[in-house]
């Protein structure tokens, strides 16, 4: 798909983005709605048409995107969602039923390239599966996951946002701050740590602790710090040690479900996608 | 984020930006707030809201105790009067529940001028007001794969 053909298309601004119209009298146009809040459901936001199937991708600046197409009875739709940090940007292509080619090769083109400009290396999400039946507190850099009977029922797992390894300065900072804690007010001697490899190129070191609370509750906290090339991904358990088994395979589930994060092609050449002929 | 507590559904209700008043009877309505930010000082948060949530009269705090929901999570309830301070009238009887749920918080205000309606509220309530919980998926989605659930 050579994007170059948009720059023949009229431009309106609305107030959230811009929409493309075709200048043939054809009825294509793209709609272009940025920083889009809260993150919701792709679902959400494609209506009810019938729809094809989900394509899942990152984009050139590696940020997680998505796909796909809807068909009406006179027309396509196509949508794309790309997923920032706190916002994501929405990208709706529409043409006639005999584009479907056309319109998925555009929409896709633009959502694969498309100019979030968040940065990289930067502290980002990343894709896991949630535990079943907790729910997702977002705080700041991570989110805390709470079984359903918290907090009669001590489980919870927090998932910290990935952090780029070469961060230095910040990034200890933002460690001592956000991520390294001590919930003990005794402590037990320290347990060696045990070394996972979750697949080729993510691995990494998983340290559990054991102590007591201030009423002397015994508790246990589990930190596992995995690795790519990159970044690293902090994973968090905190139980009591009563409850600890009832919690120790959802966190060993969401730490297999880990997938790292893809890699950033701000190097490849702009020239694969448009032909500056004008 | 939402304040849910189960038993209100076949309830009146309507909802103004971020609270649900729901009828309860012609003269009592019950208010949930959704869930918002705590600040570092709880007790003032607390006091906060009790005692400026009105826009004519004074507050006076009757009681205030400390509950826990069946699931453990802290409660205060306070019960108040506002009254008119020219005549001391009591112009409307109020108990405020607040919740806090880790670093968020939640409000549940009974609201009646009439004190029997505002008994037979409290009684209503009093059961309901245990099972109160967080949902905290309701807005932002917590995690990139539910972004693409469902499809």
């Amino acid at each position: 798909m050579d994007l170059a053909i948009l720059s023949k298309w009229s431009r309106r601004w609305v107030a959230d983005g811009v929409v493309l119209a075709a200048p043939a009298p054809g009825g294509e146009w793209l709609r272009v709605r940025t920083q889009q809040r809260p993150v919701r459901p792709f679902r959400e936001l494609v209506g009810d048409s019938p729809l094809g199937a989900l394509e899942r991708f990152a984009t050139a600046e590696g940020e997680q995107a998505g796909f796909i197409l809807a068909r009406e009875p006179t027309e396509l739709r196509a949508f794309a969602m790309i997923v920032g940090d706190d916002s994501y940007a929405f990208v709706e292509g529409r043409a006639g039923l005999a584009r479907e080619s056309w319109l998925c090769d555009l929409v896709r083109t633009v959502a694969r390239c498309y100019p979030l400009g968040l940065g990289a290396p930067r502290r980002r999400r990343y894709l896991y599966q949630p535990p079943y039946d907790f729910q997702g507190l977002q705080r700041p850099g991570c989110v805390c996951w709470l079984n359903a009977e918290f907090p009669r029922v001590s489980g919870r797992i927090t998932v910290y946002d990935a952090r780029p390894l070469k961060w230095f300065v910040p990034g200890a900072v933002d460690r001592f701050l956000f991520i390294d804690e001590n919930p003990f007010a005794h402590r037990d001697p320290p347990i060696a740590p045990v070394y996972m490899t979750i697949r080729p190129g993510l691995a990494g070191w998983s340290t559990r602790v054991e102590g007591r609370e201030l009423d002397g509750t015994p508790i246990g906290m589990v930190k596992t710090i995995l690795q790519d090339a990159t970044y690293y991904y902090a994973v968090q358990l905190d139980a009591r040690i009563a409850e600890w088994d009832l919690f120790a395979p959802a966190y060993e589930a969401v730490l297999a479900s880990i997938e790292a994060l893809p890699k950033v092609e701000l190097n490849r050449s702009v020239n694969a996608l448009l032909h500056w002929t004008d | 984020m939402q304040l849910v507590i189960p038993g209100l559904v076949d309830l009146p209700r309507c909802q103004v930006g971020g609270v649900i008043t729901y009828r309860l009877s012609p003269r009592a309505e019950l208010h949930v707030h959704a869930l918002v930010p705590l600040p570092v000082d709880r007790a003032s948060w607390g006091m906060d809201v009790v005692l400026t949530d009105t826009l004519t009269g004074s507050v006076k705090v009757a009681q205030v105790f400390q509950k826990h929901t069946e699931l453990g999570w802290p409660a205060t309830i306070a019960a108040s009067e506002l009254v008119d301070p020219s005549t001391a009238a009591v112009l409307e009887l109020r108990l405020h529940v607040l919740y806090e749920f880790l670093d968020v918080g939640g409000v549940v205000v009974i609201r009646a001028t009439d004190l029997a309606e505002f008994t037979a509220a409290c009684d209503f309530m009093q059961p309901l007001f245990v099972h109160a919980q967080p949902d905290f998926g309701a807005g932002e989605v917590p995690a990139l794969a539910l972004v693409w659930a469902g499809l």
